[in-house]
C-alpha cells in the first residue's frame, strides 16, 4: 500500500470534505470536481498498485489467505482497524484504501429490482424506500458506463431496457454446467453481469481470466474506483490525502459540521475545515465515526437524534453449496466474478415459510485449496494424510452456488463503540452485534436445499454445504438509513442528514433494506443521485461559520 | 517527505530451524501430506525441494505457529502413529494446527510437480472467448417464458 506525503497546500476551508475514497467517495469526488468544487478527501489507507496482487504468481493462494484476506481482523494491514465481532454471527469484510472494498470485491454487479424498494407495501415487513427503482434507474445506467460493466441485455427478471456497455464475459464450463442444471429444472438463469471488462475500456484492461478477482486483479481488468474514478478526480484537482485517519467530525456553535480531526501516518493530529462534510466510510466505519463525534449539540453522536445511527445493520448472511463433478470444469479460470445468476427464488413466496429471498450466483472454486480456503466457517479443511490428496486432486472439478440472502433490518443488529478495543490511533473500535433471524435462517435453509437440487440436476457427484459462512460480511448496510421522516431515519433520500444540513452520508449505511443482491452498484448510483442534488442545490446549502 | 510503501504491520523475522526441529518438520510434513499415487511426499516438496522457504518468506506470520507446532507435537507418536499425532496436536493446539496446515499445504501446491500431477496449470492468463452461441438455445427458453419479476403497484 502506497502512501503519498501529506500535501502542504490543502485549502484552509474546503468546499467539501469527503471521508473515505472507496466506491461512493470516488463518485462524489469526481462529480464535485467536474462542477468546480474545492474537494479534500481523507482516506485512512493508501494506493494499492496492481503489481502487489498475487494472482499471477504461484504464491496466490498462500498470500490470499492473509495479505489479501477480506476480513480486516485477519489481514491486519496498516490501514485496517480492529472490529469486535465477539457478539456477531458474521465477520464484516472490507478493504481500507483508495478504491475501498472494490479492491477485493468479486465484481458481482446485479441491480436491485423494483419490488425491492417496496417491501412494506408488498410483504408487510421492514420499510419502503423513499425512492423507487425507476428513479434510480438512470443513475444505475450511468454508473454502469463509468465502471465498464460486462453483461447481456434483456434479462426477463428486470424491467425492459437494461443494457450494458460491454458484451458479457464467457460463462465457461462452470456456467454451462450450472445453466444445464437450471435448464433441466425449468428455473430462471442468466449470464451474469460483472464489473470486469470484457474488452479494454476507459483505462481498464480486458479480463485475462486469472480468476483472482477477489484477491485483487493483477491485470487491471476489474472495475475498481482507484482506476475508474480517481484518475479524473485527481486531474481535476481533488486533494486526496492518504494515510489520513479521521477521528471525529467537528461542529460549530450552531451544531453544523465544520470539518474533521484526522491523524496522519506520523501520528500528528490535524484539522481540516470544510463547508460541507460527506462521510463515505462504509456501513461500519460511518456509524463508528458519527458515534465518536459527540458534542454538546450532538450528545448521542452526530446526526443521531433518531437514535438510529449504528442500528439496523444488515450484512447478507451467505450460504453456499459446492458441487463436485466428474468432468473437468477448469474452475480455476475467471472471471470470479459470477458466471451465471438465478433469480428463481428472489422474491417472496409465503408458502416457503419466510419472506423475501436472494440472488444465486455460480462461481468457480479457484485453485487446489479452494477460493474460500482461508475463510472462517468453511467445512473440512482439517483433512490430512490421504484425504489431503483427495481434496487437492479435485481441483477444477467443482463450482459454488451461493445465495445473497436478504436479511431484514432489526434494531438489535447494530454497530456500537467498543469499551475494550481501539485502533492504532486510540480510536474506539466498532463492536458488531449481529444475530441471524429466524426468517433469514429459514431462507438460507430453503436456498441450500434448492442449490443442492440444482447441482444434482447438473450432474454433480457430491455436494458440500456451508450453511452460514462466517467470513461473508462484505455488504455493510443500513446503519444510517434514509427516509423522509427525521424521527425514524438519519438522512433523506439524497444522503443529507436531517439533523445537520451540511453533513451528508453516501455509502451502504443509508440503505433502508438490504435487497438480495450485491450492493456496490446501488451504493454508487445512490451516491451519484445524491451528489448531483447537492450540486444543484448548492446556492441554498447551509454551511458552518469558520472563524 | 517521500512516498512510503507498507502492506502489513511489521512482522517478525524468520527463526531458523535446528536439526531436531527440521527432523520433526520432516515427520510432520509426511504425516500431513504422505506420498500417494505418484505425488511426492510433503517432506520431499517442502524441505528437499525448498518450497517451504519460499512459503515462509511469503507468510512470515505463520513462522511462530510453525515453531509452536514443532514444539508441541508428540514426536514419538508422530513416528509411530502419525494420524493420532495429528489428532492430538489439533485437539491441544487447534489454532497452531490450523496455521501450520495452511503453511504446509500452501507450500506443497506451489511446486510444479504437484501441479502437474493434479492437472492444475496455475492462475494462467487466457484470452476471452465468446461462448454465447453455446448457450443461446437454452437461454432462449428463459426469454420465451416471459417477464419474471414481481409487479409493483404504482403509488
Amino acid at each position: 500500500m502506497r502512501f503519498n506525503p501529506v500535501p502542504s497546500d490543502l485549502p484552509d476551508v474546503a468546499d467539501v470534505l469527503i471521508i473515505g475514497a472507496g466506491a461512493s467517495g470516488a463518485v462524489a469526488a469526481r462529480e464535485l470536481a467536474r462542477s468546480g468544487f474545492a474537494v479534500v478527501c481523507l482516506e485512512q489507507g493508501g494506493w494499492t498498485p496492481r503489481s502487489e496482487f498475487l494472482g499471477a504468481t504461484d504464491l496466490w493462494e498462500l498470500g490470499s489467505q492473509k495479505t489479501w484476506h477480506p476480513n480486516p481482523n485477519e489481514r491486519a494491514g496498516v490501514s485496517d482497524y480492529p472490529i469486535d465481532v465477539s457478539d456477531s454471527d458474521v465477520n464484516p469484510l472490507m478493504y481500507n484504501g483508495v478504491g475501498g472494498s472494490t479492491i477485493l470485491y468479486g465484481g458481482h454487479w446485479t441491480r436491485a429490482t423494483p419490488s425491492d424498494f417496496r417491501v412494506r407495501t408488498l410483504d408487510g415487513v421492514a420499510d419502503d424506500w423513499p425512492i423507487t427503482y425507476e428513479e434510480l434507474s438512470p443513475f444505475y445506467e450511468r454508473v454502469d458506463a463509468d465502471m465498464g460493466i460486462s453483461g447481456l441485455a434483456d434479462d426477463p427478471s428486470y424491467p425492459d431496457g437494461v443494457v450494458y456497455p460491454l458484451p458479457p464475459l464467457p460463462i465457461g464450463k462452470v456456467g454451462m454446467t450450472a445453466a444445464r442444471g437450471l435448464h433441466q429444472l425449468g428455473w430462471h438463469w442468466w449470464p451474469a453481469t460483472n464489473a470486469i471488462a470484457s474488452r479494454a475500456y476507459r483505462g481498464l484492461e480486458a479480463c485475462a481470466r486469472r480468476g483472482a478477482c477477489q484477491t485483487g486483479c493483477p491485470e487491471g481488468a476489474k472495475a475498481t474506483t482507484d482506476l475508474t474514478h480517481w484518475p479524473e478526480a485527481l486531474e481535476r484537482g481533488v486533494r486526496l490525502v492518504t494515510g489520513a485517519r479521521v477521528t471525529r467530525i467537528t461542529t460549530d456553535v450552531s451544531g453544523l459540521a465544520e470539518g474533521a480531526i484526522w491523524v496522519d501516518r506520523d501520528g500528528v493530529e490535524r484539522h481540516q475545515r470544510a463547508s460541507v462534510v460527506l462521510v463515505a466510510a462504509n456501513g461500519i466505519g460511518t456509524p463508528r465515526l458519527l458515534l465518536a463525534s459527540t458534542s454538546n449539540h450532538h450528545p448521542d453522536g452526530l446526526a443521531n437524534s433518531s437514535g438510529l445511527v449504528g442500528k439496523r445493520l444488515m450484512i447478507h448472511p451467505y450460504a453456499s453449496v459446492d458441487g463436485l463433478y466428474e468432468e473437468q470444469l477448469d474452475s480455476w479460470l475467471g472471471p470470479a466474478g459470477q458466471a451465471i445468476i438465478s433469480m428463481q427464488f428472489y422474491d417472496t413466496d409465503t408458502s416457503r415459510g419466510f419472506v423475501r429471498g436472494g440472488k444465486w450466483h455460480a462461481m468457480p472454486t479457484g485453485g487446489p485449496q479452494g477460493h474460500r480456503s482461508g475463510y472462517a466457517g468453511r467445512p473440512g479443511s482439517g483433512q490430512w494424510g490421504d484425504a489431503f490428496h483427495g481434496r487437492i486432486g479435485h481441483v477444477g472439478h467443482s463450482f459454488e452456488w451461493g445465495v445473497i440472502a436478504e436479511d431484514l433490518p432489526d434494531e438489535t443488529n447494530r454497530v456500537t463503540l467498543s469499551d475494550t478495543l481501539a485502533d492504532s490511533d486510540g480510536l474506539a473500535a466498532p463492536k458488531i452485534t449481529y444475530a441471524t433471524s429466524d426468517n433469514t435462517r429459514a431462507m438460507l435453509d430453503f436456498h441450500i436445499d434448492r442449490m443442492r437440487e440444482a447441482h444434482e440436476a447438473a450432474g454433480a457427484i457430491s455436494t458440500v454445504e456451508t450453511s452460514l459462512m462466517r467470513d461473508c460480511g462484505y455488504h455493510l448496510l443500513g446503519t444510517a438509513r434514509m427516509g423522509d421522516d427525521p424521527s425514524d431515519s438519519v438522512v433523506d433520500s439524497y444522503g443529507r442528514s436531517h439533523d445537520v444540513p451540511n453533513l451528508f452520508i453516501m455509502d451502504g449505511s443509508t440503505f433502508v433494506t438490504s435487497f438480495g443482491v450485491n450492493p456496490t452498484n446501488t451504493i454508487m448510483a445512490i451516491a451519484l443521485r445524491g451528489i448531483e442534488q447537492m450540486i444543484r442545490t448548492r446556492a441554498d446549502q447551509k454551511v458552518a461559520v469558520h472563524a | 517527505m517521500k512516498d512510503t510503501f507498507e502492506l502489513l504491520s511489521p512482522l517478525p523475522a524468520l527463526t531458523d530451524l535446528d536439526a531436531a526441529g527440521l527432523d520433526a518438520l520432516r515427520a510432520l510434513a509426511d504425516a500431513m501430506i504422505p506420498a500417494l499415487d505418484g505425488r511426492p511426499s510433503g517432506s520431499a516438496v517442502l524441505i528437499d525441494a525448498g518450497t517451504l522457504d519460499r512459503a515462509r518468506a511469503a507468510r512470515p506470520d505463520l513462522d511462530a505457529p510453525l515453531h509452536a507446532a514443532l514444539a508441541a507435537v508428540d514426536r514419538d507418536l508422530l513416528r509411530s502413529e502419525p494420524a493420532l499425532a495429528l489428532d492430538d496436536l489439533a485437539d491441544r493446539e487447534p489454532t497452531v494446527f490450523q496455521a501450520v496446515g495452511q503453511l504446509l499445504a500452501g507450500a506443497y501446491v506451489i511446486h510444479q510437480d504437484v501441479r502437474t500431477a493434479i492437472g492444475y496449470p496455475g492462475q494462467e492468463a487466457l484470452p476471452l472467448r465468446d461462448d454465447t452461441e453455446e448457450y443461446f438455445e437454452m437461454l432462449a427458453e428463459v426469454v420465451e417464458r416471459g417477464p419474471f419479476l414481481r409487479e409493483v403497484p404504482k403509488d
